[in-house]
């Protein structure tokens, strides 16, 4: 570097009191403001009106002194020796944060109307993560900011650079290319496969309202009988009359839904180049997305038994979400075969080998007892409604039989779901599987963590369970409840993330 | 994708033999956190404690405020009693490659950070630790808000000695 500028501790530019004063004066008459309109509504007197004034005098005095303060306490400077950007600000509560070169996503400015008139811009140093990452420098001259950002960037690529030439070496291989083209037979597929939910609701309010027809039919009649009998074919008639409603509404749910399928993945295709994956798809606005392998973070495949019939499975996957804020970070490709899904993974996980071994982890008993008393919930309420109040106007076997029904079924679910949850642990990568009817299967490459969590609540600490969560850039994977054997796989997976050098995004 | 090296190697991994982050031995941070944490306790109950006290005022009989001022005792109590254990449960550890975090009594959280997954460190100080004379430590990854870590009350600096040490393992480590 030839210049060692900002080496010493930076003050903003003397214009910045002006806009501190400006922006907490503003602050605090947002606060205030109700208050104000009040005392003046209420028809003050003289002698409150002096005060009134006397005080606001006081505290435009107060936030000057703050903003002047604020402004001296508000210190910048570049460590050369640490290569880090280092910011120090706060009077009350003191915020020190250190930024080295290589972690620097990005530098910009911004400029708001304010900021336009007393001409100074924000120097906005963004890092990888959420928004309150960033560091904001609020009044910079121009001429500071155009220095500033030259260097911060120069320090940065200058830092980046050896690794990118090594990668550029490995993308200088070459691969084979594929295409492939989700055809609007599939796309109908997808839209009538994904409805079953939906389709399932109606079935249930279709039930409900029959039967409450019948209900206040049978309540009106229950005297004569003779009448009853009369009115029969009237019940029938309605009934029917709800079937042919029922057709139509699960026709119209499955043509929207349809619809909907077709606006968000028409003409999808899925390209893979040299060293990226473009996806492309939509009617209305035509998303286009390119996969790098360095930049996946998590993979999730899931289908249901209907849509594994039909050879389709949705790949959701999530990407490191730093680089473009307004790029979408998580991407969901649906219809795909099973030979695509294998082709992407092999694309995507190209540098994997076969796994020495293979790790199974279930989660203990107590989470599925939690999931049935959760699942309990929803009865509970159901019962306590129909119970105390008149809300749920039906006769005590109904409620018996609907009780009955749903606990089944809902402990059967529950059963049969946490069957199915494991976590899986091989050389390189982790993967979950979960659900009993829509499959899931998440997968991570063990070196792409960023921290993992161990947490125990106070009554785990008996049967020696924990709930672990790893944290990636592009989501959390969770897995509840499981052994405490699991710890020596932690450490394996921190191994692998510490010795790794490859590049995590 | 990772370049390959010259001399790289692939043994299997014997993994009962990898270090072992339950294991550590933890700092534990400065107790003046105790009083950080009773103090603002103590507002929150005093403020609750003058709200309890105009309603008795103005609308509620001698039973209800009974009956409520019991409920928010032993409620202040059981915290005054977790700010204890949460102080007794805080610990923090470096090692080389990484920087563990645990806290927590009753709801125990352990989180390790690798040093070539941070992207920067910073100290903060509150108004309270400015009184105490205590500084709170921020390690910040990519990985979302579940991933950060703060290490509340070390001395101020403890606090700089080991942000220096973590801006230094993270430029190191990385290339």
């Amino acid at each position: 570097m030839n210049t060692e500028a900002y080496n010493t501790a930076q003050r903003q530019s003397i214009a910045g009191i002006l806009l501190i004063f400006i922006s907490s004066l503003y602050k605090l008459v947002k606060i205030f403001w109700a208050m104000g309109a009040y005392l003046l509504l209420s028809g003050p007197s003289k002698t409150t009106l002096i005060y009134t004034a006397v005080g606001l005098v006081i505290v435009t005095g107060l936030t000057l002194i703050y903003s002047y303060v604020y402004y001296l306490k508000f210190l910048f400077y570049i460590d050369y020796e640490r290569e880090e950007f280092v910011l120090e600000k706060g009077i009350f509560s003191t915020e020190n944060s250190a930024i080295p070169f290589d972690k620097i996503q990005q530098v910009y400015f911004k400029r708001s109307i304010l900021q336009r008139v007393i001409n100074v811009y924000s120097l906005v140093i963004d890092t990888a993560g959420s928004n309150q990452k960033e560091v904001e420098i609020k009044a910079i001259s121009e001429n500071d900011a155009n220095r500033l950002s030259e260097i911060l960037l120069k320090a940065k690529s200058e830092k980046v650079e050896e690794n990118q030439i090594e990668e550029e070496r490995v993308e200088a291989e070459d691969p084979e290319v594929w295409t492939h083209k989700v055809d609007i037979l599939t796309l109908l597929k997808i839209g009538i496969s994904t409805n079953y939910l939906r389709g399932l609701s109606l079935v249930f309010a279709f039930v409900v309202s029959i039967y409450n027809r019948i209900n206040t039919y049978f309540k009106d009649r229950i005297e004569d009988v003779e009448v009853y009998f009369s009115q029969f074919s009237g019940v029938l008639q309605s009934i029917g009359y709800l079937v042919s409603l029922f057709v139509v509404l699960l026709l119209l749910s499955i043509t929207i839904t349809i619809i909907e399928v077709f606006i968000k993945y028409y003409g999808l295709k899925i390209q893979q180049t040299k060293d990226k994956l473009e996806v492309e798809m939509g009617l209305k606005t035509n998303t286009k997305v390119s996969l790098q392998p360095r930049r996946l973070q998590l993979m999730r495949i899931s289908t249901n038994p209907v849509q594994k019939r039909f050879n389709l499975y949705e790949a959701q996957i999530s990407l490191s979400s730093s680089e473009n804020e307004l790029q979408k970070n998580k991407i969901k490709i649906p219809g795909l075969g099973k030979e695509i899904v294998k082709k992407i993974k092999s694309f995507l996980y190209s540098n994997s080998s076969a796994s020495q071994f293979k790790t199974t982890f279930k989660p203990d008993k107590l989470l599925l007892f939690r999931k049935i008393s959760l699942a309990m919930v929803p009865a509970l309420i159901f019962l306590v409604l129909w119970y105390f109040t008149a809300l749920v106007n039906l006769q005590i076997w109904a409620v018996l039989v609907l009780a009955g029904l749903y606990i089944f079924a809902a402990i059967a679910l529950q059963i049969f779901s946490f069957k199915a949850r494991k976590l899986i642990f091989t050389e390189d990568f982790l993967q979950k599987k979960k659900g009993f009817w829509n499959k899931t299967e998440e997968t991570l490459e063990l070196f792409k963590i960023q921290s993992i969590s161990v947490k125990q609540p106070i009554w785990y600490r008996r049967k020696n369970l924990v709930n672990i969560v790893f944290h990636t850039a592009g989501g959390d994977l969770k897995f509840y409840a499981v052994s405490n054997d699991i710890l020596r796989y932690i450490n394996y997976v921190l191994y692998k993330a510490e010795v790794s050098k490859g590049n995590w995004m | 994708m990772d370049p390959i090296d010259e001399d790289f190697s692939n043994e299997q991994l014997d993994l009962a033999t990898l270090p072992q982050y339950e294991s550590v031995a933890f700092s534990s941070v400065s107790s003046r956190y105790l009083i950080k944490m009773n103090i603002q306790t103590g507002i929150l109950m005093l403020v609750l404690f003058i709200m309890l006290g105009v309603l008795w005022f103005f609308q509620l009989n001698q039973l209800q405020t009974g009956i409520i001022l019991g409920i928010i005792s032993m409620a202040f109590i059981f915290r005054f009693w977790n700010n204890y254990k949460l102080l007794q449960s805080l610990g923090y550890a470096l090692r080389d490659k990484d920087v563990i975090y645990k806290r927590g009594f009753i709801f125990n959280k352990s989180t390790i950070i690798p040093f070539n997954r941070v992207q920067h460190a910073s100290i903060s100080r509150g108004i309270w630790d400015k009184i105490l004379g205590i500084s709170s430590l921020n390690i910040f990854t990519a990985g979302g808000s579940g991933s950060d870590i703060t290490i509340p009350a070390l001395d101020p600096e403890m606090a700089v000695r080991l942000k220096e040490t973590i801006a230094v393992k993270i430029s190191k480590d990385e290339y």
